[in-house]
Order: C-alpha cells, then structure tokens, then sequence
C-alpha cells in the first residue's frame, strides 16, 4: 500500500471521505437551523418593537402594518417553513436593522472575522506549542515554572478584561497601537501600506483573542510531550546516537502534535464565541460585532443568518481537522 | 574469534535514587565482551541485567540513576567518563542497541526507511537520497520482502517480528562492533523467536559483530549465546561458556534457573500433569510431582463448545461496500470434562484468546453454542448471564492490569460476593481470608493494595479473585506467561493443586508450549482461528501430526546447547491474516482421529 498506487488510493479516499462528510452537513444544517429558530422565538419582542422603539414609539395600526409587512403577524411554523424555503434557495433574508439582504451582508463581514480567527489561532498555536515543548524539555526548572505562570494567567483572566486592559496600557497610555478599527479610515491606504496598516491594528486584538488559547496549547503540549518522552521509540532514537534536538522535534513534537490538532478543532467554535466580544470592543468589522449589533436590534433574520454561517463555518473547520489528522497519523485512515 | 575484549566493564555500580534513597540495582559487575562474540546476561527481573545495558550505552537518565564503577572499556575509551556529544557519536554508531517490544520501539509517524536512513545521515553524513537507498538495502539485509517497496511504509503495517528486524536493522546500518540486545524476542511468538534469533546469530556472524544479549530465557541462552553471565540481585553469580555451565552448573542459583526452564519432553511417559520441583528440591523424583487423576471421565462435560465462530467488525454500509471482517474463531468444537484442563495454544492472533472471551462472554459468538451442563450460553442475558458467570470465571495475562490501584486486594477478593449478593460483608471478609490461605497468601495481606504485592503475588490474588465464586471452570489467559520462571513454576503449581482440592477445570490459554506440556490433560492447536489439531496431551507432544504443530514445536528453544541449531529449520514466512472479504464462508473442514481422541484436521 505504498509507491504511486498508495498515493492515488489515499486521494481516492480522502475524496470519498470529503463526499460522505459534506453529505452528513446537510441534515446538520437543518438541525442547527430549527433549533436556532425555535430559540430566537422565544426571545421577547421582535425587531418591530425595536424599530418603534428608536422611533420614539407608534400607533397599534402602524405595529400592525409592519408586522404584516415583515411577515412577523404569521403563525410561527408558517414563518419556520417560509424561512428554510428562503434558506434552501440561498436567500438568508431581510434585516430590518440594516435594511439589506442578510446573505450579502453577512459575506461583507466574514473575510475580516476570518483573519483575526485565522491569525490569533495560529499566533496561538505557535507560542503554545513552544512554550509547550520548552517546558515539557525542562521540566520542573525555572522556565517551566515561568511558563506555567503564563499559562495560569492565560485560563484565568477574563477576554474582556484583559482587551481592555490592553487598550489602556497600549493605546491610551503608551500609544503604541490604534484602540479600534482595522485601518485608518483617513490615510486610505492601498497595497502595502494598506497590509501594513491593518497588520498594526490587529495586534491588540489577536494578543486578547489568542492568549486563552495559547495557555490551552502551551497545557496540551507540555504534558503530551512528557508522555511521549517515555514512549520506547524516543529512547530508541536517542540510542541511534541523533541529537536531542532532532530526538524532541523530529520524533516527540511530531507525534505531539496529534492531540493538538484535535484541541485545534474542538476549540474553534468557542473561538467564535470569543470573537463576538472582542470585535465588539475593538470595533472590528467582522461577524462577532454583527452578531452584537443584531441582537441588540432583535434582528432575528440576521442573527439566524449568523447564527447558520457560523455553524456552516465550524462543520467545514472539523471536516479540515479531521483531514489535517489523518495526514498527520498514517494509523487514521479516513472513513 | 580472538580473545581481546572489545567490551570491559568492571566493577559497575548502579543506584536509583527515589524518595531521597539511593536504591542499588548493580553492585560491583564485571564482565567483558570478546569481538565476535555473543555473550548473554541472565536473570530474573530486577537482577540488573538491563540496567547494565543501559547504562553501558548511558540511555538511563541521571538522576535518578547514579552510575558508577571501575570502568567500562570500548575501543580503548571509558564509557562511563565520556561526555554526551562523544556518546552521540558513540550510540547507534559503534554500539547500537535493540529493545524487548517491537510494537513501540519504532515511530509511529515516520516511515520505516526513514527512521534507518536516519542511521546514515547521522553517522555517514550522508545526504537522504543516498541513505534511503542504503536503508533498502538494510531492509533486504534483514530479509523483510519487497524491501524497495517496504521502505515507505509506516510501522504499523508491519508484523511484531518484522517490526524486530526494522529495528535490527537500525541498529546494525552503521556497522557497529557491538549490538546490545535486550531480551529482543520476550515479546515474541516461538517460530518468530526461533526467527529473530536465527537473523541474529547470521547477521553476527557476517558483519564480525559481538552481541551483548540479555534474557531471562534459560532455553534462548542455550540456543545463541557462547558465553554466559548470571546475575542474581545485582551481581554475576556465575560466568563461563554456554556448554560449560548447563553441563556443570556450580551456583545453587544457576541450577535453580536451568531446571526452572521448562522442558519440553519432560514428560515423556506420564500421564497426568506434573508440579515443578520445589525451590531448592530440583531433584525431586517425578513420582512425588505427579498429580493424582483429577478428570471425572465418566461424567457429562462441563462444557461443550459447538461450531463457535467470533467475528470483528467489517459490516458493509452505504458508502462501506468493500466491507472485510476478522473472522477471530471459526467454527471451533471441543468440550472439558469436570476436573480437566484443556490447553489452547497457537500464536498470537490465532483466536485462542477470543476463544476464551466467548465463553465467558466477553465477546459476542457470532455463531455456534456452548453447552454449560448441558444449558446453551451462547445467547443469554441478564440475569441467566450472571448466574453462568458464577460458574465460569477468568484470570488475565497482567495481574496488575486487572487489579483496581485503588481497591485493597481484599476488597477486590470480595467484589464477586458482593455483586452476586452471596454474602454479607462480615462473612465475605471470613471467606476473603479463606480465598487467601487457599493461593498462598496471608490473612493480614488482605488491607493492602495492589502495587504492594510483586507480580506473581498479583497473579495469586486474582486467582483467589476467581475462585470466590467457587466456579467450575476457570479461563486462564496466559495467566503465567509475563511471570520470571521460578514464579512460573510457583503460580502453576499452586493451579494444579487447587484443581485436585476443588475438582476445578481449567481452559489454558497459552503460547508457552513447555508449560502447557506440564499442566494440561489434553491440548488444541489454534491457527488461524481454526482448531488444526486435538488430543491427549502426550499425543499432541509425542506425536504431532500436523505441520503447524509440528513447526510450533520445533520453534520452542530447548534449554540445552549441545542440541542448539535443531530449530533451525523454520522456515521464514508470517502467519496469515484472519481478515477475509465480507460473506466469506470457511471450506468444510474434515478431521482425521489418528488416535483414540487425536483429531487432525485434513490438509485442503
């Protein structure tokens, strides 16, 4: 099962593999979206009451005529079924608030979430895992005990407290980094100075996304690492006469590496999560701070829309993770 | 073969430090390998032996180990003195070392080839393309087929004893002058072993390698080494050539190990199972070791297994079309008579664990019966189950495994009573004390937990475990076979006398052929999840019919060097795999009775 007719079956799996997993996503989704659905409707009030509301308040009549306009005077199963028609057919929706359809206004937020998720998920990871594995190669000396420390403030410290804190210190204070936004909207830059300039006002954000996440690798790796230094196979290879660098990275991270990738994924929806607040304190222009935004306005078909996008967006992630694994560990094939 | 010592180890000092003790496991061995020779170290557990072995590669971290000594001489250096970055250069290069389990020693993420070329990069400062063509080129060395293609595998897909010969491989790709072998075929079946130490032997030869080789295994030493050293409590209580000391062994302790080793043939003769001698009685005559007759012939078997057949997983599915399963136990039949001990041997994979785990139903039989007295337990549940489990009970290969850290062993004896709502608490504890005495042990061993006890005290405990339910038969899962000989013999005698002082049966799950000649009454060979052969034990033993037992037979190591080189002739291919497509039928079987009760299967 090696040689090119290994290769081509491994691609012809991984294939099966991605069809199956794609096919399972569907009956997901649905689940997903009746269960948000149901959910949002308990709340109460409605984006009526909210419209009315910043207006300064309106006569029943008027309550009446936008309920019926919005659909909103409909039976509740009546609105389900209208809305996973609309889904079905890619129509996400109208939102009140922002007077637009969802779908376009949801894909304008994502690449934004995307990139501080993307980045503060692998900040994270490469810190952690080297303060993981320095830790685990000195154990119970002075550095360990420091990154130990690192790690405990990491769980512990709430993500809106220390976003501010941030802010404070670095921004109000030092003036070092922008307290909000993801670029200046004055300057208007283009091409470098644009990446350059966006770069510059993530950093705030990714440190307080990231540093939760970063103890739990630094945590993971430490103790997976001391598990693997006394697996036959690394005393093995320290008697082939290797270096121990080559014997701790080569051999040991490697094979660290794999309860790693499945924290990865298991962690990217609490990530979400996370990113709700942390756009929302920074004023960054992504999916989390919509989020805030709609359900403040009680903007159900928005955050449905959200809410579905997130959820398409986890499922993907966890088919990646488990792709990503099997690459990794030539024990797990795919099924 | 010159006399120089390549390797000089003297006086050798080895302590752990724990718990601010320092603990000595060497106290003061000298010992000195000869070029091209093969020299084995032997003793029980905890005698040092492999202490020694890693200390001379210096593989124990320290602290906690504290090693010190005289000196250990290689190529005109001191092992002991060098610094880390000269042992590198050392390691893997002029001394290499290979370990007991193959399953673990390699990685399991990197391809096979790799980790050898690895050899070659490190050592030959050769580029990876160059290594990896020398790597298949050890692989062949090693005779793993298909080298070439081999080489790109990950371990995993390699067999135990293909695994070993990766390793060996690893070991020898830079030519070393001396190859530490610690107990590298322990964790092998006996045709594997007989294979292994055959590579090692030839290898050795070819490449002018000595061998430092460290065993427990009396009939392994007897089989491949030229001169001996045996070790008791950190120190070498006798050395010299193989052949001088089985002939003339002079040390109590020696002698005690060779006749420890079980020997098979050495029951030519006798018709029921046989006690080994006691600790220190090695000259007991066989008259006062043989049991009395303990089989109830007359009666209606205890148990009558029927077409059993287990199978594992391979259920075909929507997108599952290609569906296999691993037909475990195929169409098995035997039965035990009350106070009978029937062995099953065969090879790992062979089925004759799941065998065992069907009738305790631990595994589901997917087809077939299995009359208990004469009541079908194939297929029951609840409380029919709990009521046959009283009747038929099981003791493991770990004793350590299967005994709760956190449980007093008393409190684990009583677990059955308690569960089968038998006794209250208070004459639960007056039974433990009972169940204590009966394996050996003492009433006030009864508040201690499990780590307190050695491993062969272990083994007793659950066996008193077992026997709290008082069951008629007990399935006994290579319950001896990680035990150092001397309590081998200790485990399997006290079997025996509880099988004549209860009328107990015993199904003997082993792969230990000497040991099973010794206990059992009548004996089945398992290959491929198929019984191949069935009979009374001294046909089995004195007239084995077919070829698998016979090649089974001729791989067990005979503890006598001047007979070395008879199992030569195993040959080199794997056992086959169980795994077949799905809705494979097995071919009708048909058995031979080429004696009264011997059944063979039919060639086909």
């Amino acid at each position: 099962m090696s040689g090119s007719g290994g290769r081509l079956n491994g691609a012809i799996n991984t294939g099966i593999f991605v069809l199956r997993r794609l096919v399972h996503v569907l009956p997901t989704m649905f689940l997903i979206l009746t269960v948000n659905f149901f959910l949002l409707q308990m709340a109460p009030g409605d984006a009526v009451d909210v419209l009315t509301g910043e207006a300064g308040g309106a006569s029943p009549e008027i309550v009446e005529m936008l309920r019926k306009e919005f659909g909103l005077d409909q039976s509740t199963g009546m609105q389900f079924l209208r809305y996973v028609q609309n889904v079905a057919t890619f129509n996400l929706g109208y939102s009140v608030g922002y007077n637009g359809h969802v779908a376009p206004i949801i894909l304008e937020r994502i690449p934004a979430s995307l990139l501080l998720m993307f980045t503060a998920i692998v900040v994270a990871l490469i810190v952690g895992v080297t303060f993981g594995v320095i830790s685990a190669v000195w154990r119970g000396r002075w550095i360990d005990n420091v990154i130990n420390v690192i790690s405990i403030w990491g769980f512990a410290l709430p993500l809106f407290w220390l976003a501010l804190m941030l802010i404070v210190a670095f921004s109000l204070t030092l003036r070092w980094f922008p307290a909000s936004g993801m670029y200046n909207v004055y300057q208007g830059h283009t091409g470098w100075a644009f990446v350059t300039d966006v770069a510059y006002h993530m950093v705030l954000p990714v440190i307080s996304l990231s540093v939760y996440y970063l103890a739990i690798f630094s945590r993971i790796t430490r103790s997976s690492m001391i598990e693997i230094f006394g697996q036959d196979y690394m005393r093995f290879a320290k008697a082939k006469g290797l270096h121990p660098a080559r014997i701790t990275l080569r051999h040991g991270l490697r094979n660290a590496l794999l309860p790693i990738v499945t924290i990865t994924g298991l962690q990217l929806g609490a990530m979400l999560g996370g990113s709700v607040v942390i756009e929302t304190i920074f004023a960054w222009p992504g999916m989390g701070r919509l989020a805030f935004d709609a359900i403040f306005r009680r903007d159900l078909n928005l955050l449905l829309g959200i809410l579905f996008v997130s959820s398409f967006l986890v499922i993907i992630a966890n088919i990646l993770t488990d792709m990503i694994y099997s690459a990794l560990d030539p024990r797990i094939t795919l099924k | 073969m010159t006399q120089e010592p390549i390797l000089d180890v003297a006086d050798l000092r080895i302590a752990f430090r724990s718990a601010g003790k320092s603990i000595p496991a060497v106290r003061g061995l000298s010992f000195n390998l000869r070029r091209g020779e093969i020299l084995a170290l032997v003793g029980e557990s905890g005698c040092g032996k492999s202490a020694t072995a890693q200390a001379v590669m210096r593989l124990l971290p320290e602290p906690p180990a504290e090693i010190a000594g005289t000196h250990a001489l290689f190529e005109g250096r001191d092992l002991l003195r060098l610094s880390e970055a000269e042992m590198r250069n050392i390691r893997g290069n002029r001394i290499s070392m290979i370990f007991q389990d193959p399953l673990s020693t390699l990685n399991p993420v990197m391809k096979v080839g790799d980790q050898i070329a690895e050899v070659f990069v490190r050592h030959k400062g050769m580029g990876w393309d160059a290594a990896r063509k020398e790597a298949v080129r050890m692989l062949d060395l090693v005779r793993i087929p298909e080298a070439a293609r081999r080489a790109s595998d990950y371990p995993h897909l390699f067999s135990g004893g293909m695994r070993q010969r990766v390793a060996i491989a690893t070991a020898i790709a830079a030519r070393p002058s001396v190859l530490i072998a610690d107990e590298p075929t322990t964790a092998l079946d006996v045709t594997i072993q007989a294979q292994i130490l055959e590579l090692i032997r030839s290898l050795q030869r070819e490449e002018e390698m000595a061998v430092l080789f460290i065993t427990h295994d009396m009939g392994v030493v007897a089989e491949i080494a030229d001169r001996m050293v045996v070790m008791n409590g950190g120190q070498a209580v006798e050395s010299g050539t193989t052949e001088a000391i089985f002939a003339d062994p002079r040390e109590a302790y020696t002698r005690t190990l060779i006749s420890a080793v079980p020997r098979l043939g050495a029951m030519n003769g006798f018709g029921q199972p046989m006690r080994f001698p006691p600790p220190g009685r090695i000259d007991t005559p066989p008259s006062e070791l043989l049991m009395p007759d303990t089989v109830r012939a007359d009666e209606r078997p205890l148990i009558e297994v029927r077409n059993l057949s287990v199978r594992f997983g391979g259920r075909a599915g929507l997108f599952r079309a290609t569906g296999s399963s691993v037909h475990a136990v195929e169409n098995v039949s035997f039965s035990i008579q009350p106070g009978e001990t029937l062995a099953l041997v065969g090879e790992s994979g062979c089925g004759k664990s799941s065998t065992g785990r069907a009738i305790v139903r631990l595994n589901e039989p997917t087809r077939g019966s299995i009359l208990l007295e004469g009541r079908d337990i194939a297929g029951i549940r609840g409380e029919d189950l709990k009521r046959m489990r009283r009747r038929v009970q099981m003791i493991f290969q770990d004793p350590f495994a299967s005994l709760d850290p956190r449980m007093s062993v008393g409190a684990a004896i009583a677990e059955p009573l308690v569960v089968h709502r038998l006794l209250d608490r208070k004459s639960a504890r007056t039974r433990v004390l009972e169940l204590l005495a009966q394996v050996g042990l003492k009433p006030e061993m009864a508040d201690r937990l499990p780590h307190e006890f050695s491993g062969g005290q272990r083994q007793r405990i659950c066996v008193a475990r077992a026997l709290a339910l008082e069951p008629s038969l007990i399935v006994a899962d290579e319950s001896v076979s990680a035990l150092d000989v001397s309590i081998k013999a200790q485990v399997v005698n006290m079997m025996l006398e509880l099988q004549r002082k209860l009328g107990l049966s015993y199904l003997f799950i082993s792969h230990d052929m000497a040991v099973v000649e010794r206990v059992s009454h009548r004996v089945a060979v398992m290959y491929l999840g198929e019984i191949v052969e069935i009979g009374p034990r001294a046909e089995i033993f004195g007239n084995p019919r077919h070829p698998y037992t016979q090649r089974l037979m001729a791989a067990v190591p005979i503890p006598d060097p001047s007979r070395r080189g008879e199992l030569r002739s195993v040959p080199l291919n794997e056992l086959r795999s169980p795994v077949r497509p799905h809705g494979y039928e097995p071919p009708e079987r048909v058995y031979h009775e080429v004696a009264p009760g011997h059944l063979v299967m039919k060639a086909g």
